[in-house]
Order: structure tokens, then sequence, then C-alpha cells
């Protein structure tokens, strides 16, 4: 699953220990979530998404749900 | 402030919003990269741990040495117990409480130990049925803490 999570972090010019300390979580969950080897648990995505004032489905982008839409 | 959209903040996201500039910033709490909680509760692991096992000598050495008899033998032996719990339950709780991705890293490490052990276990038998070395239950259980620990810092490496 691939995110914007990077991308916004940067935009509010935040850290990832900044950005993980604003969702109650370590920095190598912030990391590990933002190079896509983690996906967060749902609760966390949706902390996640009211943080940054934006839907999840805005956030975290399903590939197989796009690959399948492109056929 | 932006996340303020889209509803209330938990509890814990609350709290550190509402504190100074350096809390803001990352530094002040997340030390390491642990969260507080986590950092709190894997201090209360090394302090268990090191309560443990200066009881845990301190009573064997007692006890073999014949230092201590009758009621004070028991008595010794339940306060290494009684550690050994406090042990313990400080580990479930870092466990518990853990911040979600290491928790799903500890929960591996430890499925990945059990494992290890258990085929250790079974090799081990193999190779004394088969006239190779016979291994205690001792070298079983360092067996099982190895590939535990080394699975430990195999994920937290990975996911760095």
């Amino acid at each position: 699953m691939n995110n914007r999570l990077r991308v916004l972090r940067a935009e509010r010019g935040w850290s990832q220990a900044a950005l993980a300390e604003r969702l109650d979580v370590s920095r190598q969950t912030v990391n590990a979530i933002e190079v896509g080897k983690y996906d967060p648990s749902l609760p966390l995505a949706f902390r996640i998404a009211r943080l940054f004032g934006q839907p999840i489905e805005a956030i975290f982008h399903d590939e197989e749900l796009r690959d399948n839409a492109a056929q | 402030m932006p996340e303020r959209k889209g509803g209330a903040a938990p509890a814990g996201m609350r709290r550190r919003m509402s504190g100074s500039g350096q809390e803001a910033s990352g530094l002040g709490t997340c030390f390491l990269g642990q969260t507080p909680r986590d950092r709190r509760n894997s201090a209360a692991i090394l302090i268990w741990t090191a309560i443990w096992a200066v009881t845990f000598t301190a009573t064997l050495w007692t006890i073999k040495a014949g230092l201590a008899e009758g009621v004070l033998t028991w008595g010794l032996a339940a306060l290494t117990a009684v550690t050994s719990i406090m042990l313990l339950r400080s580990y479930v709780r870092f466990v518990r409480e853990a911040d979600e991705m290491i928790q799903k890293l500890y929960v591996d490490a430890l499925a990945f130990g059990f494992a290890a052990g258990a085929i250790f276990f079974a090799a081990s038998e193999v190779l004394a049925a088969l006239g190779g070395p016979v291994y205690d239950n001792n070298e079983l259980f360092t067996a099982m803490c190895l590939a535990y620990a080394g699975k430990v810092v195999w994920n937290m490496w990975r996911l760095r």
C-alpha cells in the first residue's frame, strides 16, 4: 500500500520524530509507514487522516485496487 | 491548526499538542524513536531484570553454600519467585502497551523464538539418539532466548 505521508509531513515541515509524537507512535513506525514496509492499523490510519485533515483514501492508496480500475 | 480538523485528537495526542515547542519538535519526548510510554516500560523491564538477576544469583549461592536453612531458604525462594513474576509482568505490560509496530515485531520474535526452541528440542533428541551430544534444558532455553533476541534485533534493523 502506497501513501503520501512523507509529502504531507514535509509540507508541514515536521520531522519523523515530531510526527511520531503527534500520533503517539515510535519514529520507526512513521518511517516504516512512509517507506511502505508497514501498513498502519485502522485506528492509526484514522489518527493520521485526522491529523492532516484529509480522508484516509487521500493519504493511503491501494495499488491492487488502482490496477484493477485501470484494467 | 490543520490537525484539529476532523474531530478531537486522542487524549495522549492532545496532551502533547498543548506542550512546549520543544515537545512539538519531537526532541523532548521521542528520544531514540521510542514513545515515552515504551521508554518507561523498557526501563521497568531493565530494572526488574537487574533485581531478578541479583535475587536469583544470591538465592542460589546462599542455598548452595549452605548459608540458609529451613524457613529462610523458602523465603529466599519465594523472593526469587516474586521478582520473576514482576519481571514477567513488566515484559507483558511492555508488549501489550507498545506502539503497534513494535508490538508486532516483538510478537513475531516471540513466535520465532518458540519455534526455534521446538526445533532445537526435536533436533537434539534425534541427534542424541544417533549418539550425538546431549543438550539439557538450560541449553534449550538459551537457544530460545538467542533466537528471540536475534529476531528482535533483525526486525528492528529491517524496519529502522
